[in-house]
């Protein structure tokens, strides 16, 4: 029997990659869209470097908010995600405000240098925002449209450079 | 066209090498994953049904301790909690796509330990239980704020909706002594069906492992 070696090295080639795509396009994790999108709750807190942060600063911008801790596997799993669509959209109308519930600032520095995060990250020291938000587990994260409306909401952990949740930001970004 | 024969090339020689080694990797694979999954037959029960997938693993006392001690318990208050508590790992994934828009609700409030003690059932220490704990147990030696709150957030949450691709993972306390064997009747509704399910067979964490 004789074959073309590059046709098989083609064919399989293609089975994997369909393969990859076809598995890949099935367990993509994705945001679940608010039917009805409301007015973000209040968030005013002191970041790591004794920054304060009023989401109401922020309008015109979207922003992701997260909570979470260190000691929570998901969240610390999540964060090199949450850094590299920082860097890809921190100059154009996007903001991460990182809220730690029940830290302190101590706890949290060495984690953000070992995974060089540069986002803001908040602290919410009493639990306070956390439940102003209705957070009940952690992470969850919260995006929230230039008006200040959240539209979309995620619990557990979610790989936040994923093309479909780039996309999200994106046309967040770019609706007027 | 260029053609191989494959009795003859070196190509072929080379894929007849590796597929011998391909077969050995999957049978290594296969043995390994057979290996781990019955030196944790006792430890973890994993429940799958339509789009939910649940793990709940033990806690030893000892690692309930040092995550304790670790959130700012002292190591008095973290053993005293760790001992009783019988504290679990509870991990809920909601496996929908967003086409699907399919929402899982679990209340461990409906949730009910059962075990051979007097009375047989209970519910598992929820969130909102543990503030009346902590005056009533701790009154002269009350565990710092930092520390309340991180164990609030570290339980599992009493009540969650799930959309689709939601998890979350969180400890569950039963208020059973270390080794203490026990059923777990769950409860949950996905889509406004209700599901019930009973773990038989499940088991505290000891003090150096879980059986």
């Amino acid at each position: 029997m004789q074959l073309s070696f590059k046709t098989i090295k083609a064919t399989i080639l293609a089975t994997l990659l369909c393969f990859i795509f076809l598995t890949d396009a099935s367990s993509r994790p994705i945001l679940h869209p608010i039917a009805k999108p409301k007015k973000a709750p209040d968030l005013m807190l002191t970041d790591i470097d004794g920054k304060h942060h009023d989401i109401t600063n922020y309008r015109g911008k979207v922003v992701l908010v997260n909570f979470w801790a260190t000691w929570c596997p998901p969240c610390r799993s999540e964060m090199p995600s949450m850094q590299r669509v920082w860097d890809k959209f921190k100059d154009k109308g996007f903001v991460i405000l990182a809220v730690d519930v029940g830290e302190k600032a101590d706890d949290i520095i060495p984690f953000a240098m070992e995974y060089d995060l540069e986002f803001p990250i908040v602290l919410d020291n009493n639990d306070k925002t956390a439940r102003a938000w209705k957070v009940r587990g952690m992470p969850t994260s919260f995006l929230v449209d230039k008006q200040g409306n959240i539209v979309y909401q995620a619990l557990g952990g979610r790989e936040w450079d994923d093309v479909k949740i780039i996309e999200i930001i994106q046309n967040l970004i770019d609706k007027i | 066209m260029k053609t191989i024969d494959y009795k003859t090339t070196k190509r072929n020689k080379n894929i007849y090498l590796f597929l011998p080694v391909l077969l050995i990797l999957l049978l290594t694979l296969i043995t390994v994953k057979k290996a781990y999954s019955a030196s944790n037959k006792n430890e973890i029960s994993k429940y799958v049904i339509d789009n939910l997938r649940l793990e709940l693993r033990p806690f030893a006392v000892n690692t309930s301790e040092a995550f304790l001690q670790a959130r700012g318990f002292s190591q008095d208050q973290a053993k005293a909690v760790a001992k009783k508590a019988c504290i679990h790992k509870l991990e809920i994934h909601n496996t929908a796509t967003n086409a699907e828009n399919i929402a899982i609700i679990i209340d461990l409030k409906k949730w009910i330990v059962i075990t051979s003690a007097n009375p047989p059932t209970h519910p598992p220490a929820v969130r909102e239980v543990w503030p009346k704990r902590w005056q009533n147990t701790f009154a002269k030696n009350m565990p710092n704020k930092r520390a309340k709150i991180a164990f609030k957030w570290a339980l599992f949450p009493t009540y969650q909706v799930f959309w689709p691709a939601d998890y979350n993972w969180g400890l569950i306390a039963f208020d059973l002594e270390a080794n203490t064997e026990f059923k777990l009747q769950i409860q949950f509704k996905i889509d406004e069906k209700i599901y019930k399910k009973t773990f038989k067979n499940l088991r505290c964490g000891n003090y150096n492992g879980f059986t």
